[in-house]
């Protein structure tokens, strides 16, 4: 290891000491110390980490070529070291309601966060499953963390048992991989792929496990059993981060693996991939339709995006325009999702459940601000201008036409329509409805306020002015394109 | 047959073989050992105290949690070995590193410390 290596993972050096200062301030300091010093130590180092990183940068590799930094790492680096801010900023208030150890919670965000900048970094199939099982083994735990919430027990087991099948899976596929390439690294693999060395069976059962083992990351229908229960049962601010940081890192995986390594293998597994893109989409929005919870509404919406992100990786023949639409909407529904989730955090229920729709009646006229907030986070998630959900399908649409999926994009249409009613159900509870007598109580949330406040600005801001997140992420497609 | 298949034919005998014997053995102890069941006899062995409670009691697991340290500094010392061996070699830049990662898990121990984790009670 020399100076030079070191200096290429500074940002994931950076967040991993913040995390274990945080563990260290956490165990010196007291309790009203804490409240107010945690966070904010959490978000300097999140933010000295995205400044200590380059923004536009050549291809480089370290550590003898396990590990990459190029334009595609920049821009994933930036958009977890943002979801973490935003994790953070939304929680305090709720975990100090619930009892949940805060100091405990910020630090498991964080090394998260590092599994996630791992996989954005990978170069190698070895680095990506250590990234994963980084990003992955701290979300379980977050999905427990309220020890004596049943529910949160059984979101933080089941996401367990089947996150380490998924990793086992996921793992055996990449044994494949190196028992036919001969190595590791996806260059080396691409350049197996390219002599046209894997066409037989044995290349087939390598990207079967493989697919299936990235689906169940990135929650695609059918692997996604684990999403609701798991999204339902942890604790909001644990699922908002949840819902958005490993599905982000998931897709950096696939477009790495899929698109980097295997972009040349003469099967077409963009034709598996369609297909599980419109399935995902349809059987995530048919059953958000009927539910009577908003948080779980919102985890079957998580798996109805999926289905929109895994069209643009279908599309990928498109070339980088394909690339660069899956990272703007994975920027989108990262700001948008959790965003959504965040506002539940608003309403004091028992346990870590969320609200139901009548829970929700009248919600404008007690929490006007949170109210707006929410509704724009859902008319983003619908997809209608002008917020940054409309631009990320509009982005995603045109390299699936231009790959000639046309049946695809028709999907997407009509999928886009379908989850417009459950989406502005929850607007009309909100704004039409009068507030129950039972209302429930509402949290005092400030800081949550704020953080929404500007996710929400940035929604409508980029919404409008789209140009210059999107010149970026062709900028980091560009990896991608031969 | 390649050499590589025929060592796997051979552990395939021996499992054969291996199972053979047990299934013979027992079975033949079936046929012709006399079978005269009491209550003593059928009891749960518990190393000849008399057997107390269900097998499914709950039982206190404070200890976990020092099995959980010990697996973690196992662990480490897995890594200390070679860089042990390797100590000259390896230089100062070796010696940082291992600091390092050593420090991460102090920084661990520290704080499950301060949490009252250790607490025996």
């Amino acid at each position: 290891m020399s100076l030079d290596d070191l200096n290429t993972v500074l940002p994931e050096v950076v967040v991993t000491a913040t995390a274990c200062l945080v563990l260290l301030a956490d165990a010196i300091l007291d309790r009203k110390l804490a409240r107010f010093w945690l966070p904010l130590l959490v978000v300097l180092g999140l933010i000295s980490a995205i400044f200590s990183g380059p923004i536009t940068v050549a291809s480089h590799t370290a550590f003898g070529g396990f590990v990459v930094v190029d334009t595609f790492t920049a821009f994933f680096r930036v958009l977890f070291c943002i979801l973490a801010i935003f994790a953070t900023i939304v929680a305090p208030e709720y975990l100090e309601r619930r009892a949940i150890p805060a100091g405990a919670f910020y630090a498991t965000i964080l090394f998260s966060t590092v599994g996630a900048m791992t996989i954005a970094l990978a170069t190698d199939l070895i680095t990506i499953f250590v990234g994963l099982e980084l990003m992955t083994i701290p979300i379980y735990v977050l999905a427990g963390m309220a020890r004596r919430d049943r529910y949160s027990n059984e979101a933080g087991l089941k996401y367990f048992l089947l996150g380490a099948f998924s990793s086992a899976m996921l793992l055996y596929g990449f044994a494949w991989l190196y028992g036919l390439s001969g190595t590791t690294t996806f260059v080396g693999i691409a350049e197996a792929v390219a002599k046209g060395g894997l066409t037989d069976g044995a290349t087939l059962v390598a990207l079967a496990l493989v697919t299936v083992g990235l689906a169940f990351k990135a929650a695609v229908v059918p692997f996604h059993q684990w999403t609701p229960d798991a999204y339902d049962g942890a604790p909001t601010p644990a699922t908002a981060f949840m819902s958005v940081a490993p599905k982000a890192a998931a897709f950096a995986a696939i477009l790495r693996i899929m698109i980097g390594s295997l972009g040349p293998l003469g099967l077409d597994w963009s034709a598996v991939f369609a297909i599980l893109a419109a399935i995902t989409m349809t059987g995530g929005n048919v059953v958000a339709l009927v539910q009577g919870n908003v948080k779980r509404m919102l985890a079957y919406s998580s798996i109805a995006h999926t289905g929109y992100i895994l069209a643009g990786v279908a599309a990928y023949q498109a070339g980088a325009s394909a690339s660069a639409a899956v990272l703007f909407y994975v920027f989108a529904y990262g700001i948008m999702n959790l965003g959504a989730f965040a506002c539940l955090i608003y309403l004091d229920l028992d346990g870590t459940r969320g609200a139901s729709l009548d829970e929700l009646n009248g919600f404008a006229r007690r929490q006007p601000a949170g109210a707006l907030a929410f509704a724009v986070f859902l008319i983003s998630l619908t997809g209608i201008p002008p917020t940054i959900g409309f631009v990320a399908k509009v982005f995603i649409l045109q390299p699936v036409l231009d790959a000639g999926l046309v049946w695809l994009a028709v999907a997407i249409a009509l999928n886009a329509a379908l989850a417009a009613f459950y989406y502005l159900r929850v607007v009309v509870h909100m704004y039409m409805y009068d507030v129950d007598a039972n209302a429930p109580r509402l949290l005092r949330t400030d800081l949550l306020s704020a953080g929404l406040g500007i996710a929400g600005l940035a929604v409508v801001v980029i919404g409008i002015v789209p140009d210059g997140l999107y010149r970026w992420a062709l900028q980091a497609a560009a990896p991608f394109v031969r | 047959m390649p050499d590589y298949n025929l060592s796997y034919f051979y552990v395939f005998a021996f499992f054969l073989v291996g199972a053979g014997f047990v299934t013979g053995l027992l079975g033949l102890s079936r046929f012709i050992a006399p079978r005269k069941p009491s209550i003593e006899k059928s009891r749960t062995y518990e190393s000849g105290e008399e057997p107390v409670g269900q097998a499914w009691g709950r039982y206190p697991s404070h200890f976990y949690i020092f099995a959980l340290l010990f697996v973690v500094f196992d662990v480490e010392v897995i890594f200390l070995f070679p860089w042990a061996v390797l100590f000259r070699s390896l230089g100062w830049s070796g010696l940082i590193e291992m600091a390092v990662f050593i420090l991460i898990l102090v920084v661990g121990l520290f704080y499950a410390w301060r949490k009252q984790v250790l607490r025996w009670y």
